[in-house]
């Protein structure tokens, strides 16, 4: 989500401050105060375009996924909607010239394999598995570890002992999985490193 | 064997230097696709011959049904390897618009197909007009500040009169010294014609 809160002050007194700077070379006041607001101001500058620019990474890494998955689009800020829209667009004609249009006429759809899929089965999803480290600043009893979801359908995981409630002590490190406590991070409870 | 050609494709991808491009391998890529037109001609076959028995395409498990299996199956797993080379390539190329900018020096620009160049020229277009929406330009400050100002010397003949943030005009000789603002320089860094000078 665009946190626009905290991004209006850093980005619209751009100008305004800029001013300041301005004024004080004009008016002759001391170099290195002019230098120090000078280092400010890029400093926080900088925080603001990493902020942005992390981001737009984040859509270009996997804009199919983030365009079909309306939670995730509307994250987005109005112009991340336009230009994830208008990346998507270019990279499917991109695959569509290149691949595509030079299969058999069954297999050239860019979300299935073929025209048999029942699914969306060629869409490139993020890592969800991946092991993270992390930290909360509360005491989290009785987190599931295991995906309840898909369990029971396998036989072998009936016979593996099930896993104990996992507990995290504030400001303690934990490595684990992303999936289980991805809840959790989006609710704030506990912040990634 | 089935489906070696595409293997190969995607090796190239997966064994080479991350974020580096391989050339693009029109040659195999065109065996890959004619490999998949080969493939739909011979199940085409098969379920055509299963209907002249006057079997039920759906229905029926006999030796045409498995065999024009092995030919979709195989087909799929071309197409999966065809877009993922495609994909994982695109993927580069976003990517150097983050650390070499919208031009690309001419080695590069060999490596592409005629639809790599075509998209790399959009996605560089719809960077653009988002930076021109949001009023801020993003590829510059790559890394924290440390100090606004940098030293650097010009490695290449850029040119006189390059007019700079603060409306004064240099004049870039090359091998020339000078202490610039660092947004003004990190665009001719990236680029390779400047390089910083530390300690």
């Amino acid at each position: 989500m665009v946190r626009s809160k905290l991004l209006i002050p850093v980005w619209f007194p751009r100008n305004s401050r800029e001013g300041t700077v301005d004024e004080f070379v004009e008016g002759g006041t001391d170099p290195l105060t002019i230098s120090l607001y000078q280092m400010d101001l890029d400093r926080t500058q900088f925080l603001l375009r990493s902020y942005l620019r992390i981001r737009l990474q984040k859509i270009e890494k996997h804009m199919f996924h983030i365009l079909k998955t309306d939670e995730l689009f509307n994250r987005l800020s109005k112009e991340e909607k336009v230009f994830a829209q208008r990346s998507c667009d270019d990279l499917k004609m991109h695959l569509e010239d290149s691949v595509l249009s030079r299969l058999p006429d069954n297999y050239q759809s860019i979300l299935k394999q073929s025209i048999i899929s029942e699914e969306i089965d060629m869409v490139p999803k993020p890592q969800l598995d991946m092991f993270v480290v992390c930290k909360t600043k509360y005491y989290l009893g009785h987190i599931q570890l295991e995906d309840g979801d898909d369990g029971n359908l396998d036989d072998r995981g009936n016979q593996r002992p099930l896993e104990e409630p996992f507990e995290m002590e504030p400001n303690v490190l934990y490595f684990v999985r992303y999936k289980p406590i991805k809840k959790l991070v989006e609710e704030g409870k506990i912040d990634l490193y | 064997m089935y489906g070696r050609k595409g293997c190969q494709l995607v090796k190239e991808i997966a064994s080479g230097e991350k974020e580096q491009l391989t050339p693009f391998n029109s040659d195999l890529f065109d065996q890959v696709i004619a490999e998949c037109s080969q493939h739909y001609v011979e199940l085409q076959a098969l379920i055509r011959n299963m209907q002249e028995k006057g079997l039920d395409v759906q229905t029926s498990k006999n030796e045409d049904h498995f065999g024009a299996l092995i030919h979709h199956l195989s087909l799929v797993r071309n197409k999966r390897c065809l877009t993922s080379y495609m994909y994982n390539r695109a993927e580069i190329l976003r990517n150097l618009i983050w650390k070499v900018g919208p031009v690309l020096p001419q080695e590069i620009l060999e490596k592409l197909s005629h639809f790599e160049k075509e998209y790399f020229k959009k996605h560089s277009a719809s960077l653009k007009s988002y930076m021109s929406r949001i009023d801020l330009d993003l590829a510059v400050d790559m890394v924290p500040p440390k100090d606004p100002y940098i030293q650097v010397r010009v490695l290449d003949d850029i040119g006189e009169g390059i007019v700079l943030s603060d409306e004064k005009s240099v004049n870039f000789a090359r091998h020339s010294m000078h202490l610039l603002k660092r947004t003004d320089a990190e665009q001719f860094i990236a680029r390779g014609l400047m390089e910083e000078l530390t300690g």
